[in-house]
This record gives C-alpha cells, structure tokens and sequence, in this order.
C-alpha cells in the first residue's frame, strides 16, 4: 500500500497534467505569438533530422473526407492561421556499442539503445519517460545477457523560478557522474568510475518525490539544490557474494526486484558555482535499509564532487577536471547468523568509499582537424570495501584514455585500464566505444 | 543509538532547513516560470544590436567561455547573455550541439527539460530560449 502511493500520485497529477493541457487554461503559452513550423526552424539549405514530433502545434489541417465543392477556395488561397498547441513530444536519447577485451578472457561486445521522450504538457509541466535496454554476448558462453528496464516515468511542476517539484521514477541527484555526466556521449571514458558500477555506492533511479531549483547569487555565482524522498535500497543479506551490498537496481527488466518494505530514503545535493566554470556539489541521504529480521539498520551516504571546464588560450585547448567521492555507512549486522547459507555467520565493518578524479585536453585551438576534434584523458577512480566483507578489499583503477568526437554528440573512445584489487593479481583491460546521442 | 539518532535528526532537519531557504530564495521572484519573452524574442538578424548572440558564435559546435561575446546588456536583461549561458551552462557537462540542432519548439522543451535537470534559474532558461530560438 506504502509502495502504491507514489504511483497514485504521479497518476493523479498525469490525469490533472492532461486536463490541463487540453484545456489551454494553465497554458499561457497559448497567448504568445507561434514559434516557426518545426519544420522550417533550421537555416536555410541545412537539413537537419531531428526525432521529433509535435502534437497539436504545427500539424496542417487534416484533409477534408470528401473532395471539396467546385466553389471552395482556390488553391493558392493563404494557408489558415497558425495555431500553437499546448503539448508537445521530443524524443532523444543516446546509443552506443562497446567491446572489451581482458587477457585470458573472451571479449564482451556489449549494444545499448536508451530512447527518452520529454513531454511538455504545458509551459510549467514537463514529463520523462525512458527505457534503458542493453544486450551483450556472455564471456562465459550460453544465452546473450539481455536487460531492459524503465528508467524514468515522471513528472514535474514548474511552481516558479526557483523552484520545480515532481514524483515519480527520476534519476537521484545523488552525486553528479550518474545525474550529469553518466550519459556515453558526455562521459569521456567508455565506462563509469567503481563507486558508479557493478557495486555502486550511489542510487541511480528511484521511486519517489523531488524538489529541485537554482537561486542566484549576485552576478555570475549561482546555489543549485534537490531534495527529495524516495523508495531506498535495501540491503542484501541472502547472497553470499554480495551481502552487505546496498541493492541499487530494483527495477531490473521491469521488475521490482527489491526487498524493500516501504522503507524510505530522503537526501538532497546543494552545488554552489562561484563562477560559472565551477561547479561544487555536496550529497547526502540517510534511510533505513533493514530487510525482513534486520531491524535498526541504517544508511547514511554522502559526497562531495567538483567540476571545472575552462577553455585556455595559453593551452591552445579546452580542459575539463573532475572529482568526486562518496562514503557510504552502514551499521554492521551478523549475515547468515545460523550458518544455514553456507557463509555465515559473517559480520565485518560495513563502511564503504570510493571516487574518481579525471582530467581530460582538447586542442580545440590546434590547426590540425583532427587533432581539435581529439580529447586526450586520464581517470584514477578507487573503491575501498572492508577486506572481511564479499568481494572486499581496496581497488584502485588507472584510464588512460582518448575520445575523437566526430560531432558534438557523436564519439569514438579508446581506454585501458589497468585495475589492481587487493591481494589479487592486476588485471588489464582495452574497451573500444562507440557512442551516439541524438 | 544516541549517535544515530543525533545523526538522523541533524540529517533531516538540515534538508528541511536548506529546503525552506532555498524556495523561499528561489520563490522570492515573481516571474512565471516561462514568460513570454522566451518565445517573444526579438527577431533581430544574428549580429544586428538587440540579437541575442554574434552570428560566429550561432554556428559554433564548440563554444568557448571565454571567446563568447556579449550583446549590449538592456537593463531587463539578466546578469550574463543567452550566448554566455548556452556556452557555459551547456559545456559544464558536455559538447553544446549547433544552436539548429533542433527545430526551434524542440529547443524550448530541452531547454525547459534541461532547467529541471541541471538545474538552472528560470532567468538562465530564458535567455538561452531566447538566443536559441533566435539563430
């Protein structure tokens, strides 16, 4: 029932969306002189294709059914005057296709296709519906691993300036890699740094209700901030390669995967950006992640990122600089207490970091064509896990890397990493991406 | 369990607080959300006095923050110009696409998607409308 809640709500405000819209009476957009025919926006003799599809806005008049009497208006007579609509439907998203080679291991080629659609219901509703799909081949041999998962269905209200609410399925704004940069035609690298992976410290998508705006702050400075609550993770007790693990992903394959009983997660991000090539941000959220016979278990994250992108003439380029990290504490529990999985009983420290700092070069100044179109980076990311925990241990990570962006949204990257976890040989990877966003 | 009990309540109340504060701040203005000076925007040529942004700047795929120039300030007009803005809040997180990227109703919903997303003032939101929608 708790869990219902959310749903209700975001269909409530659906249903009030799209009286509204149809209405016209909380569009005042609908006063305003028309923009220019989406067909006819770009310049002259460019023809660019854009996924796009407005409704109601500039749509001709549907063809009369029956041909028209011999005394209608000539053809040549002016077209009828334009009527802008209220709602409106732009489809983007981003594709990309990865291969990743290990030595001593079969190389992963990986396809992913994430559409998104924004939908404007009216100048102060606004609307994100995505999908995520995935397939890729299994380096250990049998089926493909096929994912496809709901990743936004919401909402949002702008109430004014400031100030913007919505429920739903959106994106956390927990940190700023998974909310900013996670996209594979942002991020520079082909994958994302170990405290966004396979053992993520950070929520990605959630359930739940937000509160998000900016306020300036003199001339150039500028506050961002989002609360919000959601739906938490819940922790994994059951699994013995990953209990103690925060279950991040619940809505695998469209199914709600999570132990999760009406626990809630609250938590917010304020970022302040003194000048506008800097951004510094501040995270934290805290919940309960208690399953069924782990009652008073508590979770508090928190973070910190910085990011910076400047173009220098000295430097004949542009350099964008990145950091973040994350500490997540979890109070520590007895996991199997009986032995009757097989692993137990198993307690350790529960208290995790991680973070990444990157920096990468574009000589967007260089004569050479190629050369401004190359952006040259390096990551050192590391994931610190308590070595009596599954799988723990510190890992330390080294990218370096380069990305040729044939476009602004089209790219090509190239990085090897060389991956070092505690007590274990290093490994070696070369992963080749190819990344489009539209 | 004293500690986390301290833990949650600082937690909470400082969310709350912080949230207050930052709408009230936000709320203090009486701008709509989306005023009509975004889809009203002057149809000045690129380059011509009262267009929102040097034609150069209109087809660069690669903006600079520092080679963006600004058009005379109005005093209506916010602290730093469409251009600027395209330029610097575009670019703090990826390559900014052509101004035509899209039709022109496109470039408002993403740019109104992307006000929530970031997010950006309402006054940020409009005057990069309005220097796209003007190219």
């Amino acid at each position: 029932m708790k869990r219902a809640l959310p749903v209700l709500a975001l269909a409530v405000l659906t249903l009030a969306a799209t009286s509204a819209g149809q209405t016209g009476q909380a569009n005042p957009g609908a006063q305003t002189p028309p923009p220019a025919a989406a067909g006819a926006a770009g310049p002259p003799g460019v023809e660019i294709p854009t996924l796009s599809l407005t409704l109601n806005a500039d749509a001709p008049a549907p063809p009369p059914a029956q041909s028209p009497p011999k005394d209608a208006a000539p053809k040549d007579a002016p077209p009828a005057p334009y009527k802008p609509g209220g709602m409106h439907l732009l489809i983007t998203g981003d594709t990309s296709f990865t291969f990743t080679a290990q030595r001593h291991a079969r190389g992963v080629f990986e396809g992913e296709l994430n559409p998104f659609f924004v939908v404007q219901w009216n100048d102060r509703l606004i609307s994100e519906f995505a999908v995520e799909s995935s397939i890729a081949n299994n380096p250990l041999g049998g089926e493909p691993i096929r994912n496809m998962t709901l990743a936004h269905a919401n909402l949002f209200y702008s109430v004014c300036d400031g100030l913007a609410v919505g429920a739903g399925l959106f994106h956390v704004p927990f940190g700023a890699h998974m909310h900013h940069f996670g996209k594979g035609w942002i991020n520079q690298f082909p994958d994302d740094p170990l405290p966004f992976a396979d053992r993520s410290l950070a929520p990605d998508t959630a359930l739940g209700v937000m509160a998000t705006g900016a306020v300036p702050v003199g001339r150039q400075s500028q506050l961002t901030y989002a609360v919000y609550a959601t739906d938490g993770p819940t922790l994994i007790t059951g699994d013995e390669e990953e209990a103690g693990d925060l279950d991040m992903d619940r809505f695998h394959n469209f199914e709600y995967r999570s132990h999760n009983q009406g626990l809630k997660a609250i938590g917010g991000r304020v970022s302040c950006l003194p000048i506008p090539d800097i951004e510094l941000g501040f995270s934290i959220q805290g919940g309960k992640v208690e399953p069924e016979h782990f009652r008073n278990t508590d979770q508090l994250l928190w973070g910190i990122d910085a990011s910076y992108f400047h173009e220098f003439e000295e430097l004949k380029g542009q350099v964008r600089a990145r950091a973040e990290w994350i500490w997540s504490n979890v109070d520590g529990r007895t996991f199997d207490p009986a032995g009757a999985l097989g692993f137990g009983p198993l307690k350790f420290n529960n208290n995790r970091n991680g973070g990444y700092v990157q920096v990468g070069y574009r000589p967007t100044q260089c004569e050479n064509a190629v050369l401004q179109n190359t952006e040259f980076c390096l990551r050192y990311d590391r994931l610190s896990i308590s070595p009596s925990a599954p799988g723990g241990g510190n890992e330390n990570r080294v990218t370096p890397g380069v990305a040729y962006w044939f476009t602004p949204s089209v790219v090509a990257k190239l990085a090897y990493e060389y991956d070092k976890m505690q007590g274990a040989p290093a490994d070696h990877f070369l992963i080749f991406q190819f990344a489009v966003g539209f | 369990m004293r500690k986390k009990v301290i833990q949650r309540t600082l937690l909470v109340t400082g969310l709350a607080m912080a949230s207050i504060a930052l709408t009230i701040a936000g709320c203090s203005s009486a701008v709509p959300a989306r005023p009509q000076a975004a889809v009203a925007a002057p149809e000045a040529e690129p380059g011509q006095p009262g267009a929102a942004g040097p034609a150069g700047a209109a087809t660069e795929s690669k903006p600079s923050s520092t080679s963006a120039a600004a058009p005379a300030e109005t005093p209506a007009a916010s602290a730093r110009s469409g251009v600027q803005l395209w330029a610097d809040r575009c670019a703090r997180c990826h390559n900014p696409r052509p101004p035509n990227w899209r039709s022109k109703a496109d470039r408002e919903v993403s740019v109104h998607h992307m006000r929530i997303r970031v997010p950006m003032t309402g006054d940020d939101e409009r005057e990069i409308i309005k220097f796209l929608t003007s190219q």
